[in-house]
């Protein structure tokens, strides 16, 4: 605090205040004004006064008329900055001071009018920030001072003076050495014999006493060294919130993943010892290849092309396809309704690679029915191709999305009802494979085995069942007759293991009135026929059906291995197909190579009904919501019968071009679509429109028209009453 | 191996309506097209900020969501863009009206 508190009127550079002083003194502020210094350029200079033995000696400013004043410049508010009145009662004590903050409060209004704002629309602002041209990488110097420039200019002579200086010794080290023969050597003989004295000679035993002393202090020097700053630079990180999730999501992968194979032993040893290596399950995502190639065989590329190529091809589909999917109903009351059973052909599955391979099994996936696997094998005997398996889709008509090459034909395939992306195939040299659909290569989950499997000749069904809620088996028939069980081990073997063997009946039979064949000589064999096909029983689960070549459909049980339970003759030649109906459990359909369908009931001997088809009848199909409703393929005709309305010939008839054979009819769940197999390798969807609307007692119209049926045939019919009423009874 | 990938290309052009193909990699540079240069790299520039975009809406909303394919259609044309995290495929083809 000075004596003299000199504060200026106004920042008028000019005036100068007058002082009482005898030295130079340096007026400060006041120290009780602790408010924010008013931002004033010349005020905090002016305020200081430079008096010299009582005059005032402060320098002036230095005012150059050519140069503008930044007062008078600067007109923005913004640099205006209003100081708080905090210390006033300070102030206030020294009486003949005139505030600074009066001094302070020049206020400067702002004076930009709207006229020199100019906005430039033309920039362009959805371009987004172009930033400055700083290196935002370069991180800013840890230095705040400016880099010293360098000696730019070397004089051109530079003349050195050289003097000697005044001698500082910074050590000595005198000698302790001294010549033989010298007084110094004397008496440094004299001090050693004294010494060897007092050590080791007589003069040993002496008083000593323990002693302390400090240790000289000396001197340290402390020393800096500046080490040569690291380079660092600025990096931005951005973490949106599913960037967050990604990462959590990786480290939960991180976690290893051991492969649990419980069939090794684990020896006692330390756990340390023998666990197996674990696999880290961590995919270190390494730049990926910037080029096609690489990028095209990548299993996300194909899928990108596949999800392209289903948008793709609903443009030529998409009324097929609404109509597919039941979008264009119609109409129940509408008044021009004719029952003529028309199938409207809405695509053909068809590509390059499938033309005129024969289909030989086609199986719809029961998690997604959009999707269907495609067998395509041999279809007369002579015939030699590869096998081919196609996973079509609804959505894309135009071309399969996977595609596996085999060097046999197949013969048959199935979805897995618990593991929907697995396909149970079988080849035609008795070989079963499952195959899983996810990958775009041929991965095979399980492969039959020789050791196993004794099957040599085509495996004609492939089916699924489920043993308990997580597991199920495949279950294949051969041509040999063989009925075999495969299961898929913890050691990951497909083991197989025979469930029944069919065998040839010999004698009369009941079922369906054959000439019995005349044998000259009675071969004791047993022959064993073809099963040709496989039937679960819906009721009781322990029963299936088994058509075989020679026209017999045997009742068998997994409860007997070696033997059938029942046997009935239902065609004069191969049974090709057989359907129960969804709407009565008891009641069963074959078809067969006679060119009959023939209608059974359960617990009734004789055949109920036929169908007459003009050829082979390869398969056939009940209407899942119209319960009188079959559709069958025949030769290359597609035949729609309505129990209802005639059995003698079917309502509506189907011929296909080019004398190609249908070997395969299905229904899709919806009721309204049906897919049909041919042998030239296309698979053609239809939707069956102009049938009559589903009755609301399925059952008891079905009921009703097999009795029509057998009015001609009294005594079947009391046996059909007298059955139900025994069901009846019996099912409470 | 390039055979079937040149294929699938192929394929996918021949469809009906196709206009052309682009195949852009993760960084923004078409690697394979069969539309003009210039026009592939407008569409490949253009579309790679789109699907940024579009990307992180799906991804706002519920994290555990992904985009899997985005179709813009327009008066003229229709553009089709399957995105992935190393490339974008994007289909450009004419509705048939």
């Amino acid at each position: 605090m000075s004596s003299n508190i000199m504060l200026p009127e106004s920042p008028d550079p000019n005036t100068r205040s007058e002082t009482v002083a005898s030295k130079i003194s340096f007026n400060e502020q006041s120290s009780s004004r602790t408010s924010k210094v008013a931002f004033s350029f010349m005020e905090k200079r002016a305020m200081y006064r430079v008096v010299v033995d009582g005059a005032d000696v402060t320098p002036e400013d230095i005012l150059e008329p050519d140069y503008v004043m930044m007062v008078d410049t600067f007109s923005h508010a913004a640099f205006e900055n209003k100081p708080r009145f905090k210390s006033e009662t300070g102030l206030k004590a020294t009486s003949k001071s005139r505030s600074v903050t009066e001094g302070a409060m020049t206020v400067f209004a702002t004076t930009i009018s709207l006229d020199d704002i100019h906005i430039d629309h033309t920039l362009n602002t959805s371009e987004g920030f172009i930033p400055d041209d700083e290196v935002l990488e370069q991180a800013p110097s840890a230095f705040y001072l400016p880099k010293s420039k360098p000696v730019m200019s070397y004089p051109p002579e530079i003349f050195i003076v050289l003097k000697e200086t005044e001698t500082c010794y910074l050590f000595e080290l005198p000698s302790f050495a001294f010549e033989k023969g010298t007084p110094e050597a004397d008496k440094v003989e004299e001090d050693n014999e004294f010494y060897q004295y007092i050590t080791v000679g007589k003069g040993r035993n002496r008083k000593m006493i323990v002693e302390e002393t400090q240790t000289e202090e000396y001197i340290v020097q402390t020393r800096h060294t500046l080490a040569s700053r690291p380079q660092r630079k600025n990096a931005i990180a951005f973490a949106s919130l599913w960037d967050m999730h990604d990462t959590y999501a990786k480290l939960a992968n991180v976690k290893k993943v051991e492969e649990p194979d419980e069939m090794v032993l684990y020896q006692s040893a330390a756990p340390n010892l023998l666990r197996k290596k674990k696999l880290n399950v961590f995919d270190a995502s390494l730049k990926k290849g910037k080029c096609f190639e690489e990028l095209a065989s990548t299993p996300e590329f194909l899928d990108a092309v596949l999800l392209a190529e289903r948008v793709l091809s609903t443009l030529e589909y998409s009324e097929a396809q609404k109509k597919y999917r039941g979008l264009v109903r119609i109409d129940p009351l509408s008044l021009d309704l004719v029952y003529i059973y028309t199938m409207k052909p809405l695509w053909t599955f068809e590509c390059e690679d499938t033309i005129n391979r024969p289909i030989t099994g086609i199986s719809f996936n029961p998690k997604n029915e959009n999707i269907l696997a495609v067998a395509h094998g041999k279809f007369r005997y002579a015939e030699c191709y590869n096998g081919l398996v196609c996973i079509w889709c609804t959505k894309n008509p135009l071309k399969p999305e996977r595609v596996y090459q085999f060097e046999d034909p197949l013969t048959s395939l199935a979805f897995a009802e618990k593991n929907p992306n697995w396909l149970a195939c079988g080849f035609a040299n008795g070989d079963v494979l499952i195959l899983d659909i996810t990958s775009y290569t041929t991965k095979s989950i399980a492969k039959s085995k020789r050791d196993t499997n004794p099957c040599f000749e085509p495996i004609w069904v492939t089916s699924w069942r489920s043993i308990d809620k997580d597991n199920e088996f495949v279950m294949t028939s051969c041509q040999d007759g063989r009925i075999n069980k495969f299961t898929n081990t913890k050691t990951h073997d497909f083991i197989c293991s025979p469930m029944m063997r069919i065998s040839t009946v010999e004698g009369k039979m009941k079922g369906l009135e054959a000439t019995k064949a005349c044998l000259k000589v009675d071969v004791p064999i047993t022959r064993y026929p073809a099963a040709l096909c496989i039937k679960w029983h819906p009721n009781v689960e322990h029963v299936y059906l088994v058509g075989t070549d020679e026209g017999c459909i045997h009742k068998c049980s997994t409860h007997y291995l070696n033997q059938h339970i029942e046997v009935f003759k239902a065609h004069a030649g191969p049974v090709y197909g057989m359907e129960y109906s969804p709407f009565m459990s008891s009641l069963l359909v074959s078809c067969g190579a006679d060119g009959a369908i023939r209608l059974w009931i359960e617990g009734m001997d004789d055949v109920i009904m036929t169908l007459t088809c003009p050829a082979a009848v390869y398969g056939i199909a009940f209407c899942p919501i119209n319960s009188t409703v079959i559709l069958s393929v025949s030769g290359n005709i597609l035949s729609i019968w309505d129990l209802r309305r005639k059995t003698h010939m079917p309502c509506a008839e189907y011929s296909f071009p080019n004398n190609v054979v249908l070997t395969y009819i299905k229904f899709a769940a919806s009721g309204d679509n049906v897919f049909v197999g041919e042998t030239s390798g296309r698979i053609h969807t239809f939707h069956l429109e102009d049938t009559p609307i589903p009755p609301f007692y399925q059952r008891k119209m079905l009921d009703e028209a097999i009795k029509k049926a057998l009015c001609t045939r009294p005594q079947l019919l009391k046996q059909l009453e007298k059955l139900e009423k025994f069901r009846e009874k019996y099912a409470k | 191996m390039a055979n079937e990938a040149e294929d699938t290309i192929r394929k996918l052009s021949t469809y009906k309506g196709v206009v052309g193909v682009v195949v852009v990699n993760g960084e923004g540079i078409p690697i394979k097209t069969t539309l003009d240069n210039h026009i592939s790299v407008q569409y490949a520039g253009l579309l790679t900020a789109l699907v940024d975009k579009a990307k992180t809406v799906v991804r706002d909303l519920d994290p555990s969501n992904d985009l899997t394919f985005l179709r813009i259609r327009s008066k003229k044309s229709e553009v089709m863009v399957a995105p992935d995290k190393e490339f974008i495929l994007i289909v450009v083809q004419n509705p048939v009206e």
